[in-house]
């Protein structure tokens, strides 16, 4: 009896060219007798240069038939070729080996806020931001989504909102040299900071790129709180340490992340400062507090830390408790807001509110590839730092070049909202056919404030071409007209949060 | 703090081993060179407690020093009594580098006890918890199936577990399914 490796035997090259081995990574009787052809004639080499065998079965279903053919392609007897090295899990285990603990409830761990019980309690709809789950609106009753946050976002911005932003990372940097390190971590000068005050940074990566923004309070002469994005905790935490480690090991700074010692609330609209001021004997003046100004006071008989902050571009205060006051402060500012309507809002009315203030978010504005200069924020930059993490990488040609797109707002012609993602064509087709392009859809909302869809994008010499018309492709074959404009769409001189 | 609870709010389940919150506990970070004599002193003078070594627990009446890091050590105390004992650390380390800063409310705190102890965190945990390799006294951080989390075990046979807040309810699920009876091996019977 004969063994036969390949059927039909001796089938010519356009059915080499379809015999599957290795069905996990499609390789085909002619890959590997390419890999003999081009010189790779040990078994282990073979191996990497088609992946046979190198899938999750680790050859079980492959590598008899690909060894073979590799022997027949080197005109030597199977035993001489040899075979590769099996790893787990070459003897087969069950699924449930695989997945161990994971099922049903305890899949995955899902991180929850201190108020998450009163989210799920009132209707929250949810969205995963990383592990945890934040509400994306509050529907009430038959309402939609859409008109839940456009209420969500109408009640706050006329009267009082209240938002969970407990998520978002909170990192204690101490030290003689805290300053000094923050200068080299954020774009911004952070070091002049002065105990009290608050300051928005950008931090890039050695590349230039952005990778978070928030807010540093100043605690004390060596004390700093600095505020990352949500999925940014953990991340820049361990950025910091790995620079505290591995490069400036003899700096005097030591980091802590507190982001879960916190519930973070903030109180959001023109009746946010009356609010609190019913559960406080401490001054909440503009006077005592300024915009950019934190403070340690008690709120409902709490001890709270109160960072006169705002995402939103409302008068807005973010209020940090223990976590295990969280609820029980939640719940005294619902009970103090009530004669005000006071609306909790999920993260669609935070991220529409941002939009129609031209505040940019990381993730949607970057997303690995831009720079600070890309967003007109050069205001973020100090110009006095000899250096900072990214300084060098920006002043590279191609960070440098006035061709790099930049960030505009756009306005559709006829109100609507613009695909997110959507690209801006322009003349002529590029060497694969394409259209080409000048431009991106970078965020996209219907915006309740000003009764239209607005939207932020990146666009070829975008700020020098305001008023210009361009036009977005839609997947349905359409076309959107938008016009380029100034990305700041409400409250251009920020009076209602400095009131 | 007449209003503050714990995420698990007192929970508690019995299986092949008994697995409870341990309330509120005060918890702070303490971070500086630990084979200092001022930080020696300091942990004595806010805790009572020496430092412990790499990998170890020292525990006393309510309070406990625990080896995070090389240049790390969580401290436990009466949750009432986190404002005192970091003021204590502050002014015993006056014009020292060090940072020690309160976690009380950022993690969840459980005790795993009975018979089967060793073998719920076991099933769970990449830790040799053979009798003969972890001993009382002893401290690991380590993780949880898909969380991060620390335990020691004391003299009794019980562990004290900490992990983050936010996942309290994870870690809770996780230890019941763990320690559902019926479940037994019998590893280190």
């Amino acid at each position: 009896m004969q063994a036969v490796w390949l059927m039909p035997q001796g089938a010519g090259i356009r059915l080499r060219m379809k015999s599957w081995l290795d069905y996990q990574n499609d390789v085909k009787v002619s890959d590997v007798q390419l890999a003999a052809r081009e010189g790779y004639e040990s078994v282990e080499h073979a191996k990497r240069y088609t992946t046979l065998g190198m899938a999750t079965d680790q050859g079980k279903l492959s590598n008899i038939n690909g060894l073979a053919i590799l022997s027949d392609a080197l005109n030597q007897p199977i035993p001489q070729t040899g075979t590769t090295t099996f790893r787990p899990p070459y003897t087969p285990i069950s699924l449930s080996a695989i997945a161990g603990s994971a099922r049903d409830e305890i899949f995955q761990p899902i991180r929850k806020t201190p108020i998450h019980d009163w989210h799920e309690d009132n209707g929250a709809h949810f969205e995963p931001v990383g592990q945890w789950r934040r509400p994306y609106c509050f529907p009430k009753g038959e309402e939609s989504h859409r008109d839940a946050v456009n209420r969500e976002i109408n009640q706050t911005r006329a009267r009082l909102g209240l938002l969970d932003a407990s998520t978002l990372g909170k990192i204690i940097v101490k030290g003689p040299d805290a300053g000094k390190f923050l200068d080299m971590l954020y774009t911004n000068m952070m070091s002049t900071l002065k105990p009290g005050k608050c300051r928005y940074g950008l931090m890039c990566n050695e590349n230039g790129f952005l990778v978070d923004d928030g807010v540093v309070a100043r605690i004390d002469e060596d004390t700093f709180l600095c505020h990352t994005t949500t999925g940014g905790a953990e991340s820049i935490h361990g950025h910091m340490e790995d620079w505290l480690q591995c490069e400036w090991w003899d700096w005097k700074v030591y980091t802590a992340n507190v982001t879960e010692q916190y519930a973070q609330i903030a109180v959001v609209g023109p009746k946010a400062r009356e609010t609190l001021a019913n559960l406080t004997m401490d001054d909440l003046s503009n006077e005592a507090l300024p915009f950019m100004g934190w403070a340690d006071i008690t709120l409902a008989g709490m001890p709270v830390r109160v960072y006169r902050i705002s995402f939103s571009g409302e008068l807005s205060y973010e209020i940090a408790v223990a976590a295990s006051c969280g609820r029980a402060l939640w719940d005294a500012l619902l009970e103090a807001g009530a004669e005000h309507g006071v609306t909790p809002y999920g993260t669609e009315g935070l991220h529409v509110m941002r939009a129609e203030k031209g505040f940019i978010m990381i993730g949607d504005e970057t997303d690995g590839t831009v720079i600070p200069q890309d967003l007109n924020m050069q205001w973020a930059i100090s110009k006095k730092k000899d250096d900072y993490l990214g300084k060098r990488a920006q002043e590279r040609s191609h960070m440098a070049d006035p061709n790099r797109w930049k960030l505009v707002g756009l306005e559709t012609l006829d109100g609507s909202v613009l695909p997110d993602g959507a690209y801006a064509t322009a003349a002529g087709h590029n060497a694969n056919g394409q259209r080409n392009t000048q431009g991106r859809v970078t965020s996209t909302y219907f915006s309740p404030t000003l009764g239209r869809g607005i939207a932020m994008g990146l666009v070829h010499n975008g700020p020098d071409r305001m008023g210009e018309v361009i036009e977005f492709p839609k997947v349905d074959g359409g076309i959107v007209k938008a016009k380029i404009v100034d990305p700041i769409f409400y409250d251009k001189d920020g009076e209602k949060q400095n009131v | 703090m007449s209003d503050a609870v714990t995420a698990l709010n007192g929970a508690r389940y019995e299986g092949f081993a008994t697995i409870e919150d341990q309330g509120l506990t005060g918890m702070i970070t303490l971070r500086g060179d630990l084979a200092s004599k001022e930080v020696k002193a300091a942990v004595k003078s806010a805790t009572g407690l020496a430092v412990p070594a790499q990998r170890q627990a020292l525990t006393g009446d309510g309070a406990a020093a625990l080896w995070m890091s090389p240049d790390e050590l969580l401290l436990m105390c009466p949750y009432d009594k986190v404002g005192d004992t970091i003021a204590a650390l502050e002014q015993a380390l006056k014009g020292q580098h060090f940072l020690a800063v309160n976690v009380s409310d950022a993690r969840t705190f459980l005790r795993i006890s009975g018979k089967g102890a060793r073998e719920v965190l076991a099933k769970v945990c990449p830790v040799d918890l053979s009798p003969d390799v972890f001993t009382p006294g002893m401290f690991r951080r380590t993780r949880m199936a898909q969380v991060p989390a620390a335990f020691w075990l004391d003299e009794a046979g019980a562990f004290h577990l900490v992990c983050f807040r936010s996942v309290a309810d994870y870690a809770f699920d996780l230890l019941r399914a763990s320690a559902r009876r019926g479940g037994e091996v019998g590893l280190y019977a």
